[in-house]
């Protein structure tokens, strides 16, 4: 996120001492931290007689000259930059920032290694988070948001869901699960925008993936979308993908087509994967085909156990009923207020498809034994009866969170719809 | 604490082809690049996302296609043999 400036050439030398008098950082500073191998560039002068700058110092220099144990020097390195940091004011987060966010570039998908890292960077963000300056502006609270984020990495690389949740908590207890004020500070805002929008798209997918509170987390993924940078199509596409279910569960809200091509438009393979996926839930909401969604569900089921949606798809599938019993109570019609079950039941049962099932179990059973006569009615008034179950249990959930107004009378086997307003409008406002 | 470092670790600055993975692959929320937020171009500014990106009408739009047609037949055709057997039962 940091821009490297190399355009410093041999005969350029950079100050370091300036920047922790001057408290600020530019790309000469963050090229002295950078573990890149350097030839032929410019020099670091350091004339303090600070112990922690000098050993800082040398690790740089090791790390310019191209060691072989890079992971470990820059382990080294946040460790004396976390020492640093104490006491320093703001500025000192966003190289904070970068040293461990090197760091994690240079880790690889080991248990132990990954541990390792994440200690130090939690160690990093707690020195921000826990900085008792009563100055507010050059407070390193400000810091902890972007090394969160870095947390975040680390616990999905580990995937681990306990460290996540623990550090979530953590930022619940410091009020920093609300939406923040940006930064009035122009420069300043457009990095932290890039670190807000991450953070926000973190919390949304921790709290809708893992916590099933969609109405949080479409909070949260609405800010990281509306903030997001517009050209950077692939996330957009990844906060839309989360986002578009746990909307259509809490508000009850679907997407504008021409909204949605708008933004997955030139998104490569993945885009118009997501963008079809989109327009066929939107379908099976709209017309309430619920067998088509039962077959979409369970043939993307690894796109939506990746993406975490899973849970999702589930409480849509209700919404789904409702549009399919809306249609068909329409449909049988006569503004009727009582409306038979068994009617929707042979539909809602997908008829046509048990019949072949119970046809399939008379062959098997007849050619065992040819003997005992099969009663096919009575099969087929049980396979009716557990329709009818089926139905009257999803109504009930149904008129249980008042989409739809009515009763069930299960010894007439019917529903008794209300006469004003059965099916009330269900979004609300994001 | 372990000093060996593994080859598969990739340097942030490389712009190889093989950084650019597609989401498919990757489970994460990659880094902005460096320059994004250069030329930042609002989702929020440049769309009229706030008013226009979620729609409501769903549970009142009627559809009209295969699926719609074939549940009314369907239903038609159970009222039908209802019908018959009142008339049966009669």
């Amino acid at each position: 996120m940091i821009k490297i400036d190399s355009e410093l050439g041999p005969t350029d030398a950079v100050d370091i001492d300036l920047y922790f008098k001057k408290k600020y950082s530019d790309s000469g500073f963050y090229l002295f931290l950078s573990a890149t191998k350097k030839e032929h560039q410019c020099t670091f002068l350091l004339q303090s007689s600070d112990d922690k700058l000098a050993k800082l110092y040398n690790i740089c220099i090791k790390l310019h000259a191209g060691a072989y144990n890079i992971l470990s020097l820059c382990q080294e390195q946040v460790r004396i930059m976390n020492r640093i940091s104490e006491t320093e004011t703001d500025w000192i987060t966003e190289p904070l920032w970068f040293v461990c966010h090197q760091m994690i570039q240079y880790c690889s998908t080991d248990t132990a290694q990954l541990e390792n890292c994440g200690r130090l960077i939690h160690r990093s963000f707690n020195l921000c988070l826990n900085d008792r300056n009563p100055v507010l502006s050059s407070n390193r609270k400000s810091g902890s948001y972007s090394l969160a984020n870095l947390e975040f990495i680390i616990y999905h690389k580990l995937k681990n869901r306990d460290m996540m949740k623990n550090l979530v908590k953590v930022l619940q207890s410091r009020n920093m699960d609300i939406i923040m004020d940006q930064p009035s500070n122009k420069e300043k805002n457009s990095i932290k925008v890039g670190h807000m929008v991450r953070y926000y798209y973190y919390l949304g997918e921790y709290y809708g993936c893992f916590e099933s509170d969609f109405n949080k987390a479409s909070t949260f993924l609405s800010i990281a979308l509306l903030h997001c940078n517009f050209n950077y199509k692939t996330h957009i596409a990844k906060i839309l993908v989360l986002l578009v279910p746990f909307v259509i569960v809490s508000r009850k809200m679907y997407p504008n087509e021409k909204v949605l091509t708008q933004l997955l438009s030139a998104t490569g393979q993945y885009g118009e994967k997501l963008f079809k996926f989109i327009i066929q839930l939107v379908y099976c909401l709209k017309s309430g085909d619920i067998h088509g969604y039962d077959k979409f569900v369970s043939s993307n089921e690894v796109f939506l156990l990746k993406n975490g949606i899973y849970v999702a798809m589930c409480h849509i599938r209700e919404l789904v009923f409702l549009k399919f019993f809306k249609t068909c109570t329409k449909m049988i019609g006569n503004n009727k207020t009582i409306v038979p079950l068994s009617s929707i039941a042979e539909v809602y049962g997908n008829y046509s498809q048990r019949k072949k099932k119970i046809r399939r179990l008379i062959n098997m059973k007849s050619k065992k034994d040819t003997k005992i006569p099969i009663d096919i009615t009575s099969l087929e008034n049980k396979e009716m009866n557990e329709n009818m179950d089926e139905l009257e249990c999803l109504l009930a959930n149904l008129i249980n969170k008042g989409f739809i107004k009515g009763y069930l009378s299960h010894s007439n086997r019917c529903i008794v719809l209300s006469k004003n307003d059965a099916f009330p409008h269900l979004s609300s406002s994001l | 604490m372990k000093n060996t470092e593994s080859e598969n670790t990739t340097p942030t600055t490389s712009n190889d082809a093989s950084k650019k993975k597609t989401l498919e692959d990757d489970d994460e929320f990659e880094d902005f690049p460096a320059d994004v937020w250069q030329n930042y171009e609002k989702v929020q500014n440049k769309t009229n996302i706030q008013n226009d990106l979620w729609e409501d009408d769903w549970d009142d739009v009627e559809v009209d296609d295969d699926f719609t047609k074939e549940l009314r037949a369907e239903l038609e055709k159970q009222k039908q043999s209802q019908n018959q057997n009142q008339n049966q039962n009669q």
